[in-house]
C-alpha cells in the first residue's frame, strides 16, 4: 500500500479544516473497507487520510420530528431492525443486512457505502476507461456480464452501481447532507449519485473539501410497509446482480404512496416510476404486478450476456414488493 | 494529535509518517510505532510476531485475518493498525493455551473441522464472537455469523457442527 499520512480530528471543524487545506489529496477513512482496497490497487493515492471515526457527531441514529438522521460513519451493522428509529424503515434495514460480510458490516459505514467506487472488473483491474480518468469503456465489447442494463443509451460508464442500501432508501426521501469549511447542502440522493455527465470519473457529487456527515430519511406516511431483495451468486461477500426495494401504503386491498427502485442494473438505483405508475391506486394482483414489473423492463437495453438480468430484475421488483404488503400473493 | 509523531530521520518513505500506539493485544499491554498505512495484519504479522492471523486475499474477501477488535470479529487487513490504539485486538494466539485449549479449539479438534487449517484462526474468532453474544445458536445462526469466512477445503458443515459442540461445552456448569 502506498505510505500516506493519518490525521484523527477530534472535531468536524478541524476535520473540514484538513480537507479545506488538502488540495484534493485527503480521503476520508471511515470502515477503511472500501478506501483500503483503493489504495493497494492504487485507484486511490491520498496523501493523507483522515479518520472521521472520532467525530461523535457522525455516529448513531437519531429520531427527529420528521425523520431519522443517520450519522455518516454509523456501521452498517448498527443499521439492524432492533434499532428502533428505523423501524418505518424496513428495507433498509434489510438492504444493510445483506451487505458483503458480517466483518464488513461490523465496519464499513453508511457514508461510505453510498461513495463505493463501482465493482465494475475492469476498472478494478486497472484499465483505462472512464471511471479511473480515461476516455473509454473497454467493459462494452468485453465482458459484459456484469452491466447495466437501464439507462446505458447515452452513458459512457456501463457498470452498476455497487450499494443495497442506496436503493432501499431510493424507496424513501433520502437526502445527503454535505458539510464543507465554506458551508453545507441538503441534497437528495438520487441527485447526490448523479454527477455531471462531463464528470464520468465521478460517482457522486460530494466535492473534495466536502464530507457526509449525515443521510436524513423522512418518515414516511403511516402504514407503509416496505421490504428489500437482493438476488446475487452468494448469499454472502457478493454483491447484487440484481436487486429492488418497495414502499407502499396498503388500503383496503388498494396499493397507495407505491415507490419502487431496482439495484444492480444502472448507474445508480433506479426508480421503476413506470411500474409504479401502474400500480398507483390499483388492487394488488399478481398478474397486475407482474405486468408492472415487465412494463417497466421493457425499456431495458441489454449487452450480449447481461439480459438475464432483465428476468432478475422483473423477479426481484415482484418479490419485493410482495414481501413488503406481507407475503406471496 | 499528540500520540503521533512524524519521524524526519526515515530511508524509506513508508518511515516518514508514523503513529505510535498502546493497544491491549491478547491481554497484554502493547506498545509499538507502526507506519500510518499498515493495517493490523500487517502489524500482527510483521512487526508483533503473530503469525496467526492469515493473509488470504488482503482485500477483504475472504476472512482468513479475521481477528476480535474490542471483542467484534474485523477483517485485519482492513484496519489500520495506527486505529487500534486504545483498544482491545484478540488474535487465535490469545485464545487458549496447548494445556488448556478454548472449547472452540478443543470441538474443532474432536470434530476434524478442518482439512489445511490456514482459514481455522479466522473462522474461530468469528465463532468466538457469536458464541460471546449468542451462547446457544442454532446452524443457521452459526452459518450466518460464519458466512464471511471461506474455506477453500470446503469444511464447512464440520465446521458449523464443531461450533455447535463448543457452544454445549461453554455452556456446561464446572466451566
Amino acid at each position: 500500500m502506498k505510505p500516506f499520512k493519518l490525521l484523527t480530528p477530534e472535531s468536524l471543524t478541524q476535520a473540514l479544516a484538513m480537507f479545506w487545506g488538502s488540495e484534493g489529496k485527503a480521503a476520508a477513512l471511515g470502515g477503511g473497507t472500501e478506501l483500503l482496497n483503493l489504495v493497494r490497487t492504487s485507484l486511490a493515492a491520498p496523501g493523507m487520510v483522515i479518520d472521521l471515526k472520532k467525530l461523535k457527531r457522525l455516529r448513531g441514529v437519531r429520531s427527529g420530528k420528521s425523520g431519522v438522521s443517520i450519522g455518516a460513519t454509523t456501521q452498517l451493522s448498527e443499521l439492524s431492525p432492533q434499532c428502533r428509529p428505523l423501524q418505518p424503515f424496513a428495507a433498509l434495514t434489510q438492504a444493510a443486512a445483506a451487505v458483503g460480510t458480517p466483518q464488513i458490516r461490523n465496519r464499513a459505514t453508511l457514508g461510505g457505502n453510498l461513495c463505493q467506487r463501482p465493482r465494475c472488473l475492469y476498472l478494478r483491474s486497472g484499465f483505462d476507461c472512464w471511471k479511473s480518468g480515461g476516455k473509454q469503456c473497454p467493459a462494452r465489447h468485453g465482458e459484459t456480464s456484469g452491466l447495466a442494463i437501464l439507462g446505458t443509451e447515452r452513458a459512457s460508464c456501463l457498470a452498476v452501481h455497487p450499494s443495497d442500501p442506496a436503493v432501499a432508501l431510493s424507496v424513501f426521501d433520502t437526502r445527503v447532507k454535505l458539510v464543507s469549511a465554506s458551508g453545507s447542502r441538503l441534497v437528495p440522493l438520487a441527485q447526490f449519485l448523479a454527477p455531471h455527465e462531463s464528470d464520468a470519473g465521478r460517482d457522486t457529487v460530494l466535492r473534495s473539501d466536502e464530507l457526509i456527515t449525515e443521510v436524513r430519511i423522512a418518515f414516511p406516511r403511516p402504514g407503509t410497509r416496505s421490504a428489500f431483495v437482493k438476488v446475487a451468486d452468494r448469499a454472502a461477500f457478493s454483491f447484487a446482480l440484481a436487486s429492488a426495494a418497495a414502499a407502499c401504503v396498503m388500503d383496503r386491498g388498494t396499493l397507495r404512496h407505491v415507490r419502487l427502485a431496482l439495484g444492480g442494473v444502472a448507474a445508480a438505483p433506479w426508480r421503476a416510476r413506470v411500474a409504479e405508475e401502474a400500480l398507483e391506486g390499483r388492487k394488488l394482483t399478481p398478474a397486475r404486478l407482474e405486468s408492472a414489473a415487465r412494463v417497466e423492463l421493457a425499456a431495458a437495453r441489454p449487452f450480449e450476456r447481461n439480459s438475464y438480468k432483465v428476468d432478475l430484475a422483473i423477479g426481484a421488483l415482484q418479490e419485493a414488493l410482495e414481501r413488503a404488503v406481507g407475503g406471496k400473493l | 494529535m499528540a500520540r503521533r509523531a512524524a519521524t524526519r530521520s526515515s530511508k524509506s518513505p513508508a518511515a516518514r509518517h508514523v503513529t505510535q500506539i498502546e493497544l491491549e493485544l491478547n491481554g497484554r499491554v502493547t506498545r509499538a510505532s507502526v507506519p500510518d498505512h499498515w493495517t493490523l495484519l500487517e502489524f500482527l504479522r510483521k512487526s508483533a510476531g503473530l503469525t496467526g492471523a492469515k493473509e488470504g486475499c488482503n482485500a477483504g474477501e475472504c476472512g482468513a485475518c479475521t481477528v476480535l477488535l474490542d471483542g467484534v470479529a474485523v477483517y485485519a487487513c482492513c484496519v489500520l493498525a495506527a486505529e487500534t490504539s486504545g483498544r482491545r485486538v484478540m488474535t487465535i494466539e490469545g485464545l487458549g493455551t496447548p494445556e488448556r485449549l478454548d472449547p472452540l479449539q478443543e470441538a474443532f479438534l474432536v470434530d476434524d473441522a478442518l482439512q489445511c487449517g490456514f482459514c481455522i484462526p479466522g473462522q474461530i474468532l468469528a465463532a468466538k464472537a457469536l458464541l460471546d453474544a449468542e451462547p446457544s445458536p442454532d446452524r443457521e445462526c452459526v452459518r450466518r455469523a460464519l458466512s464471511g469466512n471461506l474455506c477453500r477445503c470446503g469444511c464447512y458443515v464440520k465446521i458449523a457442527t464443531a461450533v455447535l459442540r463448543a457452544a454445549a461445552i461453554r455452556r456446561e456448569p464446572e466451566r
